[in-house]
This record gives C-alpha cells, structure tokens and sequence, in this order.
C-alpha cells in the first residue's frame, strides 16, 4: 500500500473525532505496516510501544488536520513515539552499562541473506533505517516519508542514498567475514 | 555483495515481519481506548501541526517553560524600563541594582541572595533506596551509590534521582539493584507482568516485567527497582532466584542522605574561580583549548566542543552543570560572540560576568549559590546585543551532566556519571 493509496482509500470528516470502536478498526487496518515499520526501529517492546502511539493518535486526532493521510500520519506518530521509547531505553541501558562497565552485545548471527540484510540494516542509525523502511519496503512517496521523518523532502532523496551506501557497507563486511 | 537499488528495495520489502498482534494486544488496546474516552482532553489543545508530536502529556511543561519564559522576560522589560542601568556600578546587593563582575577569578554571587527564594524548593526530597541490613539470606551489598541528575528527556524536565547497590551471594555472584525514575518499559500501556515462561509475576504487589534478563517493577510511583545479573559474575542466576531477592528486598525512605563532598583547590591556571555558599570553586581550560574542566565540591566534568563524527560541534555537551548542596556551577561555551554572560535573577537584577576568549570560542562559568534564584542565563556580545538566552531550572543538589546553552540548562544528560555520595 503506498502514501497515494492512502489518500484514495481513506477520507474523513476530521471535524468528528472517531470513537474507540472505529478507531480501533481504522488501526487493524493499518497494523501490519505500522508493526513491520515499527520493528525495525525498536525490535524490542513493539506491542507497548505501539500501543502507546496508537493511543497518543487516539488522543491526538484534533492534530490532524488532513494535510497527508492517515498512514502517513499514524507512521509519524509511531515513528516518534518509537524514537522516545529508544531514548529512554538508551538512557537507561547506558546507566545500566555504566555501573557494569561492560557494553552491551550485539546480535551478531546470520544465516542467510534475508537476514544478513536485516542484521545489516539493524546496524543503520535509526534515521538512515527508518528513511530505507518507508522509502524502499513500505514505498511511501518521498513527500509523505518526510512527513513521517519531519525533514525537508530533499533530504529524503540525500539520506537515502546515504543510508543505501551505509547499508551495502554493512552488506559487505559482514560477507567478506 | 552488492545490490542495485531496484534489489535493495526488493530485499527491504522481503524482510520477515514481526509476529502478528496478539488477541491481547487488541484487548488491551480497546480497553485503553475506552479509557481515552472517558478522559477525553480537550479538542481545544494546540493544534499545532498536523504530524508532529502528538504527546498531549509532553506539551505542558513546553507550555509552562513558554510562559516562564514569557514572564521572565516581561519582569525583565519591566526592569529594564524602570532602572538606568549602570555596568559598572560595584556590587551593592542592598539596592539590587545590575552589576558587572569583572574579575573572572573571583566570581562570588552568594551576596544576591539576599530575599531570594529558597532553594532547592521544598527541601530535597524524599527517595526510594532499599535497606541493604536486611537483604535476604545469603546475599550481602559490596557497593552503594546514588545521586540526582536531571533526564535529557525533550519534554519534560525532572530532577532525577538514581541509586543503585551491587549485591553478591556466597557463590560469588552478583546482581546489580538499580533504582531509577527511568524504565526499560516505560510506555503509557500498562507494565508486562509476565515471567519468560508466560506467568504473571509481582513484587509487592507492582506488577513486575522481565526485559533483556532484567526483572524490573515500579516500586513506588516514577521509581522503577531492577536487578540485572553482572555478566561474567559466576553462574547466571535463574529468573526464580532473582525473583526471590526482589520480593525479600526492603525498600526504604532515604531523605538526608549525603555528606558534603570534600573542597576543590583551585589550581593557579584556572580562567575562572571563586566561590558558592563560601565553598571554592573553578573551571580550567584542558590542554589545547577545546574543553574545559568545572568543579565544585570535589565534583568535575568537562565540556566538549570538539568536532563530532558528522563534522559539526558537539553542542550537547557544550556545557556542563555541577551541582552539591552548596550550589550550581555552570560551565561552558557560549554563541560565538559572546562577551558576557547575564545572570538574570529573579527579581529582575542582571549580574553580567566575564567570558574568557579561545581561539573563537567563548567560555564561561556562572556558580549559583544556594538559595539564589536565577531564571536565564543571557549571552550578550560586544555591543550588548542578547546573542542567546538560556533558562535554569532549580537543580536537586548531587546533578552533574552535560547540557548546551540554547536551550534550557535542565536537560543533562542523565548518560553522565551521577556524583557518587556517602549515604546513610
């Protein structure tokens, strides 16, 4: 499904907030690009950190003024709340780490491609990931990707190229191992 | 290997997907919806952007730093309008008027404080720590530490208090107890409570969550308890046992919990010196210029303005809070340009102070004394032209952290190292 499929598929009165039930439903629909999207980013917690999102969309729907679709908007918001959710897990693995004095290790196991290619992209920034998630495997157009990402569309195209050549890098240590 | 494009994309889309929501994951969902119902806020909250951060919560204190901000400056016009302003006038607290400190190696604003509110407000506050007398049998505390800093969180500004133990048994192994306003699983959802094997588990009646071998539960309300296993510390402990220790821990209120560290010397090099709450302090240039070291009350850290991976500045650590009962120091690197920092007090009086040039980069440092409110911090360049403002929030005493001067001085990086304290 891509950004412009959105548009087309979805329209609403933005004057009448939803209520819970077709919220929730509005939600099932757009899960599973939501979820894939999400995991990526934080792997860990995905169902509190996508509850939490959904919740804040819920809660947040007076902020939508229509000015991109649904998805789009609902990935920005995930996209955020994952964003948080890292930065306090950071924090707090970084104090934990602190007071052990031992970093943390890193899945380091792949078996074949589809995996290398996850293991490689798993050690993309976040940014130059969640820019190769919405661009090439969810095919968000570039505008609405710089929706999700809150960046100028320009800096899409720039950080795409950059995170493709971060990500055949990553692809190419890891096969010369 | 290398892909073209077209096969990146390709792969990107093949990726597996994460597992599928659970029948649970819609249950509680639909339960937290209904619950937004019922505590709808109001559809009058900022509409500010159709896709940006949709953190009804986050907007508050935003809004609450705005109007400070707003006020603060309001107090200032005011001032401003009503007072001539003479710089070079000498101290005279009494009258409260400006005033400009000039001698970067004896700054002293202890005779502001005069009326000041007090501070820190309230008293330090009470905190969780757990009775390490009474650990359950077999396992005794070979460390203790704790101290305030501030989260580095873009929403909100919370004094912080952390305190941890390391805990080993007779076998040699150890577990370190964490107590933390931060948590692995902190989300607006309720806490997982289950064990890896799928059993709902508690601690004291918290509903506990087991993450990355960690067993973590909100103790009190904003303080999250966890016992991680240290790696490399003997045989891992089973879950059940370090389940057992939590649920035989004592937790306990600890309010006055520190000694008064030891007083700095201040070295012949340091740029600037003087003293808070009549306690020596200074900040000295590392070699080569490009960091500079503050300390107050046998307490240090650094300022960092040297280029990062992706070229530009660090300004994150451009600026380095220190902060023991007796005050705050505030060290760092102002806007280039800067040839005084303002203090802005809260009652309207500005204490300009010097900057120390190097190269092109300007430092300072500003010691707040205990009980004196200061609002801003205000960059001033040569023509007395306002070249960056920074707020300062109230600091718990034992903060220490990294920060920058645009914004406010409140989000310290809770990543550096809390001053380690004597409790008891």
């Amino acid at each position: 499904m891509t950004g412009v499929e959105h548009h087309i598929d979805e329209t609403y009165d933005l004057a009448i907030r939803p209520d819970a039930t077709t919220f929730a439903e509005l939600l099932r629909r757009h899960d599973a690009e939501l979820r894939a999207f999400a995991w990526r980013i934080v792997s860990e917690d995905l169902d509190d950190v996508l509850q939490d999102a959904y919740l804040k969309a819920y809660r947040g729907w007076a902020d939508f003024r229509g000015q991109c679709s649904v998805g789009t908007w609902l990935h920005r918001i995930v996209y955020t709340t994952a964003i948080d959710h890292l930065r306090r897990r950071d924090r707090r693995r970084a104090l934990v780490d602190r007071l052990q004095r031992q970093p943390h290790d890193l899945v380091d196991v792949v078996d074949d491609q589809r995996l290398d290619v996850a293991a490689a992209l798993a050690h993309l920034p976040v940014a130059d990931r969640a820019v190769l998630l919405l661009v090439d495997a969810q095919q968000l157009t570039y505008a609405d990707a710089a929706l999700v990402l809150d960046v100028p569309a320009g800096t899409i195209a720039s950080r795409l190229n950059r995170a493709r050549r971060s990500l055949r890098r990553q692809l190419t240590t890891r096969s010369t191992r | 290997m290398t892909l073209t494009d077209a096969q990146l994309a390709a792969a990107l889309r093949e990726l597996p997907g994460p597992p599928p929501p659970s029948t649970e994951f819609w249950r509680r969902l639909d339960l937290e919806l209904a619950d937004a119902d019922l505590a709808e806020p109001s559809i009058a909250e900022a509409r500010s952007s159709a896709v940006t951060a949709m953190n009804p919560g986050a907007r508050r204190p935003r809004l609450r730093w705005s109007l400070l901000a707003a006020v603060a400056s309001l107090v200032v016009l005011l001032v401003a309008a009503a007072v001539v302003t003479d710089r070079d006038r000498p101290s005279q607290p009494s009258g409260r008027p400006d005033t400009v400190i000039s001698d970067p190696r004896s700054i002293d604003l202890d005779p502001f404080r005069n009326g000041a509110p007090e501070w820190p407000p309230g008293g330090t506050p009470a905190f969780l720590v757990f009775d390490l007398d009474r650990l359950p049998q077999g396992w005794t505390a070979v460390q203790e530490g704790g101290g305030s800093s501030l989260a580095s969180d873009t929403d909100s500004i919370v004094p912080a208090f952390q305190w941890h133990a390391v805990l080993t048994d007779e076998r040699g192994r150890q577990l370190l107890l964490l107590v933390s306003p931060l948590s692995m699983t902190d989300t607006a959802a309720a806490p997982r409570a289950t064990t890896p094997g799928g059993t709902s588990v508690e601690v004291r009646g918290h509903s506990a969550a087991w993450t990355n071998g960690a067993l973590e539960w909100e103790e009190r309300p904003g303080s999250y308890a966890s016992l991680t296993q240290y790696a490399g510390s003997g045989t891992r402990l089973t879950p059940a046992e370090i389940l057992a220790v939590a649920l035989a821990l004592v937790p306990e209120d600890a309010t006055s919990p520190v000694s008064m560290p030891a007083a700095v010397t201040v070295p012949d090099g340091a740029v600037f010196s003087g003293s808070i709450d009549g306690r020596p302090w200074y900040a000295a240039m590392q070699p080569g210029g490009a960091s500079m070291v503050a300390r107050l009350g046998g307490t240090a850290a650094a300022t960092n303005g040297a280029p990062n991976s992706t070229g530009g500045i660090d300004e994150a650590a451009s600026v380095v809070v220190v902060a023991d009962p007796s005050g705050v120091l505030i060290a760092g690197r102002g806007p280039v340009g800067t040839t005084t920092v303002q203090v802005v007090l809260s009652d309207g009086t500005d204490v300009d102070l010097p900057t120390a040039t190097f190269g092109s980069t300007p430092w300072f440092a500003v010691p707040i004394p205990h009980g004196l409110d200061v609002t801003a911090l205000v960059a001033l360049d040569g023509a007395g032209n306002e070249i960056g403002r920074t707020k300062v929030p109230a600091y718990s005493p034992f903060t220490v952290g990294s920060a920058r001067f645009a914004d406010p001085l409140g989000q310290v990086d809770l990543g550096a190292a809390p001053i380690e304290v004597a409790l008891g």
